[in-house]
C-alpha cells in the first residue's frame, strides 16, 4: 500500500519528503506540533515567523492559541503545556529556579495608540499623564477621553508606569476609576482602542503594525515609534520580548529557535516591528 | 384566699413577656434575615458577573486558561463595590486554587459557588465569600437595643399595669373593708335578697345576707338565709312583699313603715335594687324616734307638767274654735284663770308641792269643762279655758263653775292648803275676733279681778284703759328718774327718853308734772313690778347719803337717816355694792345710815339673806325691820339676822291703847326686842296717849304725826337746828344755819 502511494507521487517529491524526514532536528521528528504562546506582541511576531519558517520547513507544525500572556505562558512552559513561551519580561526568581532557558529576542517600541477619530499627532509625558489620570477628560474634537488600561500585574502596566513618576501616579489614579476600561490581553487592548471612540492606550508596536489602519500611532514627545528611532535611541520606551524554552527543548524547537535568530528570521521580526537583540546565528 | 388579680397578673406577665421577646428578638431577627438575604443576593449577582468574565477567558483558551492566574486574579478583583470585602477563588475541577482575590475576613463566612462551563461541561468553579461578622455584630447590637427596649417595655407594660392593678385592688379592698365595717357596724339592719323567678312570672325574694344589726336588733338569724322574705320574722314583711319586690323594677328606693307588733316597734324599711337580681333592705328601728317625735310634739304643744295644751296649741286651737264659732254664729268665752296666792305656796312649800297642786288643779279643771271646750296652761299658775256658750250669763256660770271646782283644800306633802282663783273673761266676738286679742283681754280682766278682788270679771273697755294708764305710769316713772322728779320728805323720829329728834326717815315723793305730787303707794308697786325699783332704789340710797354729806358739810348736827329698801331691790340688786359706794363717795359715817327692810323680803332664801345682811352689817350701817308684826314675824330670823332695830307697824300702835290684844302684841314685840338686845321704834304715833303708852312700855323711839308729819328739807333742818345738838351742850339750834343751807341748795 505504501508502495502504491509512493508510486502515485512524482519521484522528485518523494526524494524531498524523505530528505525532510531525515533532516536532523526536524520539527516533526517526534511528530508533535511546537506549542508556542505568550505575550500578545510576541505572539503576533511569532505568527509571522512561523509562517516564514513553515515556508522553509513545511513539515513543521505549530500549536498557537490565543495569547496567554507572559506569566501564564511561562507557567504553562514549566508545566510542559508549551514548548516556547514568549515573555514580555525576564524570569523572576521563582521561575528561574525551573529548568528554563531564556534570552531576549528583541525589543519593540512601546507606542501610544489612539482611536483614529480623535487621535492627536503627538503627546508629551505630561499630556499622557493628564489623559490617563482623567484630568484631561475631553479630546480637542469634543470626544471623551477613554484610557484603556492593562491588568495591573501585566508587563505593559509596569512599562507604562515606569515612563515617568507622573505616569505612575496617573495609572494609580486611573486604576481607581470606576469607569476604567481594561484590556486583558494585548489584542484586547488594541481592539478596545480601535473601537472605542476617544480611546487611547500603550502597546508594543508589533500589534499596530499587524493591522496598519486599525489605530493611529501617536508621537511621544515628538518622536514617532519606529524601529529606527528605537534603534537610534531617540524613542525611549520599548517592550522587550523574551523567548523562554525548557532546557530539554526538542530538536524541532531548537531548529525553530535557530530560524528565529537567522537573518531571515530577524528580518521577518523587524518587519513585524521587533528590533531583534538576541544572539545571531 | 384566691387573689382575683392573680390571673390578670399572670396573663399580663405572659403577654408582656411575649411582647418583650418580640421587641427583643424580632427586629434583630428581621435585620439579620434581610441582611443575610441581601448578602446572598449580592453574592449571587457578583458571582454571576464574575463567572461570566472568567468564562470569557476560559473559553478563549480552553486548554491553557489555567495558567492565566494573573489575568484571572485581575478578573476576580473586579468588584462592583470597592468597599465590600470578599474572598473570591477560582478552583479547577481538582479543587486547586487557580486564582484568588481574598480580602481578610472575620468569620463566620458565607460562600456561594458558581460553575464555569465550557462546551456543556464544568471546567472550573468560582467561590465567592463574604464575612457575616458585620451583620452578626449589628444584629447583636440590635439585639442589645431590643433587650433594652424589651426591659423598658416589660417594666412599663407589666409593672405599671400591675402596680395600677395592685393599687386598684388595694383601694377596692380598703373600700370593701370600709363598707364591710360600715355594713357590719351599721345600727340599721341591712339585708340582701336574691330575686328568684317562680311560676306564673312571680318573683320571690330569698334572704342571701344580713348584717349583725339584723340579728341583734330585729331578730333575724343566720339560718334565715335562703328563706323567702314573706316568711321572715313571723311574716312581718308579708303584706309588703309586692312593694318590696317592686324595687327590682325601680331605680329609686321604696320606703315603708311597718310595725313589729310582737315587739311593739316601728320599723322603717327602705328597699332598693342592687344590681339586676338583688334587692337590699335597710331596716331602721324608729320606735324611739317616733316616741321622741311624739314627746317633742307634746313638748311643743302640750304643757309638760299637766298635759294640757300649752300657749302655742291653745292659740292654734282657738283659731279653729273661733272659726267654727264664727261660722255657727256662736259665742266663745275665753276664761283666764289665775290661782290666788299660789306664789306664796310655791315659796313656802317648794316648787315640787306647787307642781303637785298645779296638776291637781288641771285635773279639776278638766273634770269641769266640756269635751268640746279647750283647756290650756299658759305657765305658772295661769290656765285658760275656751268655752262656747249661747247666752252671756252662761259665761259667768262657766266661770263660777270653774272657780267652785278649783277653790278648796289641797293636800300636799301631808299638809292641807287652801287655794282659790280669779278668772278674767273675754268674749268672742264682742271683745275681739283674734285669739291673741281675746287672750290679752281676758288677761286684763283677770288682772282687774286681782286688783279689785272678787271671783271673776268680764273684760271691758275701761279695763283696757286702766291697763293703758298703768303703761303710761310706767313710762312716766322712767322719765321721772331721768329728769329728777323724785324728792324726799323727812319724818323725824323722836327718842322716847329725851324727846329729841334722834333720826329721820327719808320718804320718797314724786313730783309728777301730769298728776302732781305722788305718794309711794301709787308708784312703788308698779316700779317693783317693772323692775324700775332697782335704779330708783339706788337713786334713793345715793341721794340720802348725798344729803347727809351736804348737811354735815353745812354744819348741821349729824343725824341718822332711815332709808326704806324694797324687797326686790334687796333680793335682786347688788345692795351691798350700792350702799358701800354711796357711803364711800359721800364720806358718810355708816352709823348714820339705817336700812329698813320689810319682813317679806327677808324670808326668801334665808341663807342668801343672812349673807347679804352680814355683809351690810360689816359696813357698820344699822339694819331695821319695818312694819314688824304684819308678816311672818319669825323669831328664828330675829335670832339669825344681824338686826339692830324693830319698827312696830302702825296698825298695832293705833290700837295699842284700846285693844288688849294689840297691847299684848306690842308688849310681846318690845319684850322680844329687849330680850334680843334690839331697839324698838313705834310707827304711826298720833296721840299723846299712844306716845305715853309706848314710852311706858319701853319703846326706844317714836315716830308719827303726833310729833312730826313728813317735812320738806327746809322745815326739817329748821327743826333739827331748833332742838340743837345734844353733843354741844344743848345749845339752841341756829335757824340762821338752816336758812343759809337752804339758800345754798
Amino acid at each position: 500500500m505504501l508502495s502504491e502511494v509512493l508510486m502515485a507521487v512524482p519521484r522528485g517529491m518523494v526524494i524531498v519528503l524523505w530528505l525532510v524526514l531525515l533532516l536532523p532536528g526536524g520539527a516533526s521528528a517526534d511528530g508533535a506540533a511546537i506549542r508556542v504562546n505568550g505575550t500578545g506582541s510576541g505572539v503576533v511576531v511569532i505568527k509571522a515567523l512561523v509562517a516564514a519558517y513553515q515556508k522553509v520547513n513545511p513539515a513543521a507544525s505549530f500549536d498557537m492559541q490565543k495569547s496567554l500572556g507572559s506569566a501564564a505562558a511561562i507557567k504553562a512552559l514549566t508545566k510542559g503545556a508549551l514548548d516556547i513561551a514568549l515573555s514580555g519580561r525576564p524570569l523572576n526568581a521563582k521561575e528561574s529556579a525551573d529548568p528554563l532557558v531564556m534570552y531576549e529576542y528583541g525589543r519593540t517600541p512601546f507606542a501610544v495608540i489612539a482611536n483614529r477619530k480623535s487621535a492627536p499627532q503627538n503627546v508629551t509625558y505630561h499630556e499622557l499623564a493628564l489623559l490617563f489620570s482623567g484630568k484631561t477628560a475631553v479630546w480637542p474634537n469634543g470626544e471623551p477621553v477613554r484610557p484603556v488600561l492593562r491588568p495591573q500585574e501585566d508587563v505593559d502596566s509596569g512599562i507604562a508606569r515606569g515612563m515617568s513618576p507622573e505616569m505612575d501616579r496617573a495609572f494609580v489614579t486611573a486604576a481607581g476609576r470606576t469607569d476604567q476600561v481594561v484590556g486583558m490581553t494585548d489584542q484586547d487592548a488594541f481592539d478596545l482602542v480601535k473601537t472605542l471612540p476617544g480611546g487611547i492606550g500603550l502597546i508594543g508596536l508589533v500589534l499596530p503594525l499587524s493591522e496598519p489602519h486599525g489605530v493611529k500611532l501617536v508621537k511621544l514627545n515628538g518622536v514617532a515609534p519606529t524601529l529606527e528611532n528605537l534603534s537610534s535611541g531617540r524613542y525611549p520606551v520599548y517592550k522587550k520580548i523574551f523567548i523562554v524554552t525548557r532546557k530539554d527543548a526538542s530538536f524541532a524547537v531548537r531548529e525553530f529557535l535557530a530560524f528565529l535568530n537567522s537573518p531571515k528570521g530577524r528580518a521577518v521580526a523587524a518587519r513585524c516591528g521587533l528590533l531583534t537583540t538576541g544572539k545571531a546565528k | 384566699m384566691i387573689n382575683p388579680a392573680a390571673p390578670i397578673a399572670r396573663s399580663t406577665t405572659v403577654t408582656v413577656v411575649l411582647l418583650a421577646l418580640f421587641l427583643a428578638l424580632v427586629p434583630p431577627a428581621i435585620y439579620f434575615a434581610m441582611s443575610y438575604s441581601h448578602m446572598l443576593g449580592a453574592l449571587e449577582a457578583e458571582g454571576e458577573i464574575n463567572a461570566r468574565l472568567v468564562r470569557g477567558l476560559v473559553i478563549a483558551n480552553p486548554s491553557l486558561w489555567q495558567f492565566e492566574d494573573v489575568r484571572l486574579s485581575e478578573l476576580l478583583q473586579r468588584r462592583s463595590r470597592k468597599g465590600t470585602k470578599e474572598v473570591r477563588r477560582l478552583y479547577n475541577l481538582k479543587h486547586e486554587i487557580i486564582a484568588e482575590s481574598a480580602d481578610p475576613l472575620v468569620p463566620p463566612l458565607v460562600f456561594r459557588t458558581f460553575e464555569i462551563q465550557d462546551a456543556g461541561r464544568t471546567v472550573a468553579v468560582i467561590e465567592i465569600g463574604r464575612s457575616l461578622a458585620p451583620t452578626v455584630s449589628k444584629t447583636l447590637g440590635l439585639l442589645g437595643l431590643g433587650v433594652l427596649l424589651a426591659l423598658v417595655a416589660f417594666q412599663r407594660l407589666r409593672t405599671l399595669p400591675l402596680h395600677a392593678l395592685d393599687e386598684a385592688q388595694r383601694e377596692l379592698k380598703e373600700s370593701e373593708e370600709k363598707y364591710r365595717s360600715l355594713y357590719v357596724s351599721l345600727k340599721e339592719g341591712v339585708a340582701l335578697y336574691r330575686a328568684v323567678p317562680r311560676e306564673g312570672g312571680r318573683t320571690e325574694l330569698l334572704l342571701s345576707d344580713l348584717n349583725p344589726a339584723c340579728e341583734v336588733l330585729f331578730g333575724f338569724t343566720r339560718s334565715d338565709i335562703g328563706t323567702p322574705i314573706a316568711e321572715l320574722l313571723g311574716g312581718v314583711f308579708a303584706p309588703y312583699v309586692g312593694r318590696i319586690t317592686g324595687a327590682l323594677k325601680n331605680d329609686g328606693a321604696v320606703s315603708l313603715e311597718l310595725e313589729q307588733g310582737v315587739m311593739d316597734r316601728h320599723i322603717n324599711l327602705t328597699a332598693f335594687r342592687v344590681g339586676a337580681e338583688r334587692v337590699a333592705t335597710i331596716l331602721e328601728d324608729v320606735t324611739q324616734q317616733k316616741r321622741s317625735a311624739e314627746q317633742l310634739e307634746r313638748l311643743a304643744f302640750y304643757d309638760g307638767l299637766t298635759g294640757l295644751f300649752n300657749r302655742s296649741m291653745l292659740l292654734e286651737r282657738l283659731d279653729h274654735v273661733l272659726a267654727v264659732a264664727q261660722r255657727e254664729r256662736a259665742s266663745v268665752a275665753i276664761l283666764f284663770i289665775d290661782l290666788d296666792r299660789f306664789k306664796v305656796i310655791n315659796d313656802t312649800l317648794g316648787h315640787q308641792s306647787g307642781d303637785l297642786i298645779l296638776i291637781e288643779v288641771s285635773r279639776r279643771l278638766q273634770r269641769s269643762v266640756r269635751k268640746r271646750d279647750t283647756l290650756a296652761r299658759l305657765g305658772g299658775d295661769e290656765f285658760v279655758a275656751a268655752c262656747t256658750f249661747d247666752k252671756e250669763e252662761s259665761a259667768g256660770y262657766i266661770a263660777k263653775n270653774l272657780l267652785n271646782c278649783i277653790t278648796g283644800i289641797y293636800e300636799v306633802g301631808g299638809r292641807e292648803v287652801y287655794l282659790g282663783g280669779s278668772i278674767g273673761i273675754a268674749v268672742f266676738p264682742e271683745d275681739g275676733d283674734q285669739a291673741e286679742v281675746l287672750l290679752k283681754n281676758a288677761d286684763i280682766a283677770m288682772y282687774n279681778v286681782k286688783n279689785r278682788g272678787g271671783d271673776f270679771c268680764f273684760y271691758s273697755a275701761e279695763l283696757n284703759e286702766k291697763l293703758h294708764q298703768r303703761m303710761r305710769l310706767d313710762f312716766s316713772l322712767r322719765r321721772a328718774l331721768e329728769k329728777g322728779e323724785f324728792f324726799f320728805e323727812y319724818q323725824p323720829i323722836i327718842d322716847a327718853r329725851s324727846g329729841r329728834i334722834c333720826a329721820i326717815e327719808a320718804l320718797l315723793r314724786w313730783d309728777c308734772p301730769e298728776r302732781g305730787r305722788m305718794m309711794p303707794v301709787n308708784f312703788i308697786p308698779l316700779a317693783e313690778e317693772t323692775g324700775l325699783i332697782l335704779p330708783l332704789g339706788e337713786w334713793v340710797l345715793r341721794t340720802a347719803c348725798a344729803k347727809l354729806k351736804a348737811w354735815r358739810e353745812a354744819g348741821f348736827p349729824a343725824i341718822r337717816m332711815c332709808v326704806n329698801i324694797s324687797g326686790r331691790q334687796f333680793m335682786q340688786g347688788d345692795i351691798y355694792s350700792i350702799v358701800e359706794s354711796a357711803l364711800t363717795e359721800n364720806g358718810v359715817d355708816p352709823n348714820y345710815l339705817e336700812l329698813e327692810l320689810t319682813e317679806s323680803c327677808l324670808i326668801h332664801n334665808v341663807d342668801d339673806t343672812i349673807r347679804k345682811l352680814n355683809k351690810l352689817k360689816a359696813l357698820k350701817v344699822t339694819l331695821a325691820i319695818d312694819d314688824f308684826g304684819t308678816g311672818y314675824s319669825s323669831l328664828q330670823y330675829l335670832k339669825n339676822f344681824p338686826i339692830d332695830r324693830l319698827k312696830i307697824d302702825r296698825g298695832f300702835v293705833k290700837d295699842a291703847c284700846q285693844g288688849a290684844n294689840h297691847r299684848a302684841i306690842v308688849d310681846a314685840v318690845i319684850g322680844i326686842a329687849k330680850a334680843l338686845d334690839l331697839l324698838v321704834t313705834a310707827e304711826g304715833v298720833e296721840t299723846v296717849e299712844q306716845a305715853e303708852s309706848l314710852k311706858g312700855r319701853g319703846c326706844d323711839a317714836l315716830q308719827g304725826f303726833y310729833y312730826y308729819r313728813p317735812l320738806a328739807e327746809e322745815p326739817l333742818l329748821v327743826a333739827l337746828c331748833s332742838q340743837g345738838d345734844s353733843s354741844e351742850g344743848n345749845r339752841p339750834p341756829s335757824p340762821y344755819l338752816a336758812t343759809r343751807l337752804l339758800d345754798r341748795n
